[in-house]
């Protein structure tokens, strides 16, 4: 039993193996006298594999956990500098370096958006290709997906909400924008501040209320935006690619370290990473909620 | 013990990994297990950026006409990496679950596997 009291500690969810579940597959449809004994047997399997399975389960999880904090006792002391394989010499040169040869004071930006600029294409793509999926999974169907508009056509706008985020959106934008246009000066960048906006957009438009068919940004320009940064972000950094490698000097100044207009190439790619991560962000929101 | 104590963030990751892997095993419920993959995700990233760790070091941002001691920059450049595959991927599955939800009228596991096994009779 006691991998049944540990069940029902960790979600209280075991009445549903037995209350409601049948009552979804029972009312189903009607079923010979047969078909119920076989169907009851089948449960019985059921409940028993799943017992074992919850104890297969914690047994397994019990010798990872075990396994695992004892190859972490081999790992080299936390925060050691001497015998740690993990400061190489990649790291010395990017600490040494990277601040005269990108222009950007933000370490973490220099490696991100100029030695490894491809790479974080790579990323951006990832994030345009999750929402492609999530449009093709529930934008595109059969039949013409509409936007819903509206579960109470008459219910007010919620005004504490309303007059809340009136006042506080400008802010979250503009701290949005802060973080992404000083990616390479301080923490944060496009991702960051990229997700920030998203969530400030996800704000209003759940404060807009819901008795209206049109959205703060549709899906459609939300990827037509993204496009184009997706775009603008290949464009460059392939020009930039072209021109190192045949030797020409085709670069914007990298600028003094911790100036707001330097590290030449950073501070475009860093706003079209944004505005791609922020256009993810409140399309995937808008159609989780508004499609059907 | 003192070991264990100087190594305290890889272990609390290692404890947050399982508790993930735990979720994704043992919940029946589809969002339950997408958390639960979260929940893995951050340890991952616990321990990356525990490693870049280093003593008495100053966050990566150039400090001009300072001599100072900087982190490691390369496990915070590959968590951004891993967080935005982590976004894109919870993105993903939550459609799925979402889908799975519209034609079955169920978030759990079970359920939709009898379901769809009723659909196949």
């Amino acid at each position: 039993m006691a991998d049944f009291s540990l069940r029902k500690w960790l979600d209280g969810e075991q009445r549903l193996l037995d209350g409601e579940r049948s009552a979804v597959l029972d009312t189903a449809r009607p079923k010979p006298p047969q078909a119920v004994r076989r169907r009851q047997r089948h449960r019985g399997y059921l409940r028993r594999w799943r017992r074992f399975y919850a104890v297969l389960a914690v047994v397994t999880c019990l010798m990872l956990i075990v396994a695992l904090a004892v190859t972490v006792l081999y790992l080299p002391r936390y925060g050691a500098v001497e015998d740690n394989p993990t400061l190489n010499g990649v790291v010395e040169y990017y600490l040494r370096r990277s601040a005269e040869e990108t222009g950007a004071a933000n370490f973490v930006a220099a490696v991100v958006f100029a030695y490894r600029a491809m790479d974080t294409f790579g990323e951006a793509v990832v994030i345009f290709a999750a929402t492609a999926a999530v449009i093709y999974l529930l934008y595109i169907t059969d039949r013409p997906v509409q936007l819903r508009p509206a579960r109470a056509p008459k219910s007010p706008r919620n005004q504490i909400l309303w007059q809340t985020v009136r006042l506080l959106f400008p802010y979250i934008a503009m701290y949005a924008l802060y973080m992404i246009c000083n990616g390479h000066t301080s923490p944060g960048g496009g991702f960051a501040g990229g997700a920030i906006l998203g969530g400030g957009l996800i704000l209003w438009d759940v404060a807009l209320g819901e008795d209206r068919r049109e959205t703060i940004l549709s899906p459609e320009r939300a990827v037509r935006a993204m496009v184009v940064c997706l775009g603008l972000y290949a464009v460059l950094k392939g020009v930039s690619f072209f021109a190192g490698a045949n030797g020409m000097d085709w670069h914007l100044p990298t600028g003094a370290p911790g100036h707001i207009l330097s590290g030449g190439l950073i501070l475009p790619l860093n706003i079209c990473v944004g505005v791609i991560t922020a256009g993810c962000v409140i399309t995937a929101y808008v159609l989780f909620t508004r499609a059907e | 013990m003192e070991a264990l104590l100087s190594m305290r963030y890889e272990i609390t990751s290692v404890v947050l990994f399982s508790i993930g892997f735990m979720t994704l095993l043992l919940h029946p419920n589809l969002i339950k297990k997408i958390i639960g993959l979260n929940i893995m995700d951050t340890a991952v990233y616990l321990f990356l950026a525990a490693s870049g760790y280093i003593d008495g070091g100053y966050a990566p941002v150039l400090r001009p006409g300072e001599d100072v001691v900087y982190i490691n920059p390369l496990p915070s450049s590959l968590v951004l990496t891993g967080i935005v595959v982590s976004m894109s991927v919870t993105a993903l599955l939550l459609a799925l679950a979402l889908r799975l939800y519209r034609k079955y009228n169920s978030l759990d596991l079970d359920v939709i596997v009898l379901l769809a096994k009723q659909g196949k009779e």
